[in-house]
């Protein structure tokens, strides 16, 4: 299956799909940092 | 609404809908055609369609309405979604993938056996189907307490023109028509929000109006506080909404259908992990909006009930009139204070930013109050009175403040959402229906065209249906949240399921049915004798399944053991 799948496509940006996920996981914790700035700058 | 606002209207649904019958003329007349759009997919189209798939009109309409009475905080419900999405393309796509699945039950039948796999369609099949009646019917009712539209044709005409694009498309269809779909109805709210701003006073830019919403409390994003009492903060969001976010993609056929039209496991996933990333920034916006609508009525004075229709039958007593005086009086105050905040905002003058901002909040809880006096006096008239009104709020300020064509392109935002989820709920009940029930138990030897032939009149009579529901939905108010208790009696079953299929490799097929069905009953039970909150029963189903699997798998191998 782990054949199937890196003949199959490999993500975009990064080189292997653990470094997307781990995009993934960075994005979430930047959204919820920005969030916590937007929060504190207009409160 | 006018003229302009019908061509707008009439014409953005015209253009999407036949766009989208073009581009689906070409998928193969077989089953994976009709159900599958081919499984050939790019990653944006599988992320516009779980996108589309999971807001619902409700989602446009309340989303903003939540915000102006309650703050931003609801953005913190879908944390958990991001790692929903990494644990699905991860483990739930390459099998679902491997295996060529239609539907995710059919994943369980090579898992664990035949009757698993039925158990688990048709306990998937009643609350979809119920819930899909509720999709059509809800955005009707608030549609045409607004504009003045019969109820009855309207939720005829927008099931029927769903139904029919989806007979005669197939999942090719619903894809491009999502695609769009979003396109259109990202494009309207943000119009929406940029005509709030300009309509606000001149002095007053985005930033300005940002920072009177923040002093007003309604830019409450994070709540870091863990408190089981409290459903939204981020603990609530990072861990039950992942549960929620994993159940929901992972086991529900309406979310399964649409990334399993992905052309590769690549694409299905990168759709699911794009998702991932832009949800929380799109529902951030989408509320954003109802801050920005909850500002703009610090300068207008707004109804002191947004549903017309419940508002009109109180309208004329003697009580409201005073109410009504009492709120224009308290209003004329807050203008003149929220003037002067806004100008203590721009010169930085933070004492006095204070004490307006204290002077401003202890109005709006006045105006909260005479709200609630509105809404006692709509009890006391008429018992039944539906006196949430929180949904009415962003469609009403469209209606009355938009300029001419920007409402009739909102009221396509809100059509073209309702139609996004219905077509892959329809989508979902087809495959479910002729895979896992007519091909499987019926007719297994049948023609690929039979097969397209009879998915196309199922799916025409799942439409009629769900037609047929949103009619009795419209009438019967509290079925909204007897669908939601419904669902709550499977859906954590449903998971529970997967779940063992998943990460309980030991646990065999006779152990998971029987585990399930009992899972099932208990639930049923602590339903009946009131145990808990509904939402609750989820987590209890899912956990049922499990344990009852474990321990009948355990019974089962002992039996084994002592025969031999």
């Amino acid at each position: 299956m782990k054949q199937e799948i890196d003949k199959d496509s490999l993500p975009p940006f990064v080189k292997t799909w653990r470094q997307l996920y781990q995009l993934v996981i960075i994005s979430l914790i930047v959204t919820i940092a920005l969030l916590y700035v937007f929060g504190k700058y207009f409160q | 609404m006018a003229l302009t606002d019908w061509i707008v209207l009439l014409c953005t649904l015209g253009v999407i809908i036949f766009y989208g019958l073009w581009k689906g003329r070409a998928s193969k007349h077989n089953m994976e055609g009709f159900l599958l759009a081919d499984r050939k997919m790019p990653w944006y189209h599988v992320m516009l369609s779980v996108m589309a798939t999971q807001a619902s009109a409700i989602t446009f309409l309340s989303a903003p309405g939540q915000a102006y009475t309650d703050g931003m905080r609801f953005v913190q419900f879908y944390f958990g979604l991001p790692l929903a999405m990494i644990v699905i393309a991860i483990t739930f796509i390459p099998l679902f993938k491997k295996l060529k699945v239609f539907t995710a039950y059919q994943f369980l039948e090579q898992r664990f056996d035949l009757k698993t796999r039925v158990l688990t369609s048709f306990l998937f099949l009643i609350p979809r189907a119920l819930s899909t009646g509720v999709t059509i019917s809800a955005p009707s009712i608030i549609l045409t307490t607004i504009l003045g539209w019969d109820l009855y044709w309207t939720n005829i005409i927008t099931g029927l023109i769903v139904t029919v694009y989806c007979m005669f498309g197939g999942s090719k269809t619903i894809s491009y028509t999502q695609l769009q779909q979003m396109f259109v109805v990202l494009i309207g709210m943000f119009l929406a929000g940029y005509t709030c701003v300009h309509l606000l006073p001149n002095h007053m830019g985005l930033k300005d109006t940002l920072q009177v919403a923040g002093k007003m409390g309604k830019l409450n994003v994070l709540d870091w506080k863990f408190d089981l009492n409290n459903r939204y903060n981020v603990w609530s969001g990072l861990i039950g909404g992942f549960f929620l976010q994993l159940s929901y993609f992972g086991t529900d056929q309406s979310q399964v259908g649409r990334y399993l039209s992905g052309s590769s496991v690549g694409e299905s996933r990168l759709g699911l992990l794009m998702n991932g990333i832009l949800k929380i920034p799109m529902q951030f916006f989408i509320l954003m909006v109802g801050a920005l609508v909850f500002v703009f009525y610090q300068f207008e004075q707004p109804p002191l009930f947004f549903n017309k229709t419940e508002l009109a039958k109180v309208e004329q007593t003697p009580q409201y009139s005073q109410i009504a005086e009492r709120n224009a009086q308290i209003f004329q105050q807050k203008e003149a204070v929220v003037n002067n905040l806004v100008t203590a905002i721009k010169t930085d003058n933070a004492p006095q930013v204070e004490a307006l901002t204290q002077q401003v909040q202890s109005l709006n809880k006045q105006t909260d109050g005479l709200r609630k006096e509105v809404k006692d006096l709509m009890t006391k008239e008429n018992p039944d009175a539906d006196v949430n009104d929180t949904n009415y709020i962003f469609l009403s300020f469209v209606t009355r403040y938009l300029p001419v064509g920007m409402v009739g392109l909102l009221i396509a935002v809100i059509l073209l959402a309702s139609m996004g989820s219905m077509a892959s709920a329809f989508s979902s009940l087809t495959s479910c229906t002729v895979v896992d029930i007519y091909q499987r138990l019926i007719n297994p030897d049948a023609s690929q065209k039979h097969y397209y032939h009879f998915s196309q009149w199922t799916t025409l009579g799942w439409g009629i249906f769900c037609i047929i529901v949103a009619q009795y939905a419209a009438n019967i108010g509290s079925l909204i949240e007897a669908v939601n208790i419904l669902g709550s009696w499977f859906y954590g079953t449903i998971l529970g399921v997967f779940l063992v299929a998943f990460y309980f490799k030991n646990i065999k097929g006779g152990a998971v049915f029987w585990g399930a069905l009992l899972a099932e009953a208990f639930v049923i039970y602590a339903w009946w004798i009131d145990l808990t909150a509904f939402l609750w029963l989820n987590l209890i189903g899912c956990v049922l399944v499990i344990l009852f699997s474990s321990i009948f798998n355990l019974l089962n191998k002992k039996e084994i053991v002592s025969k031999a």
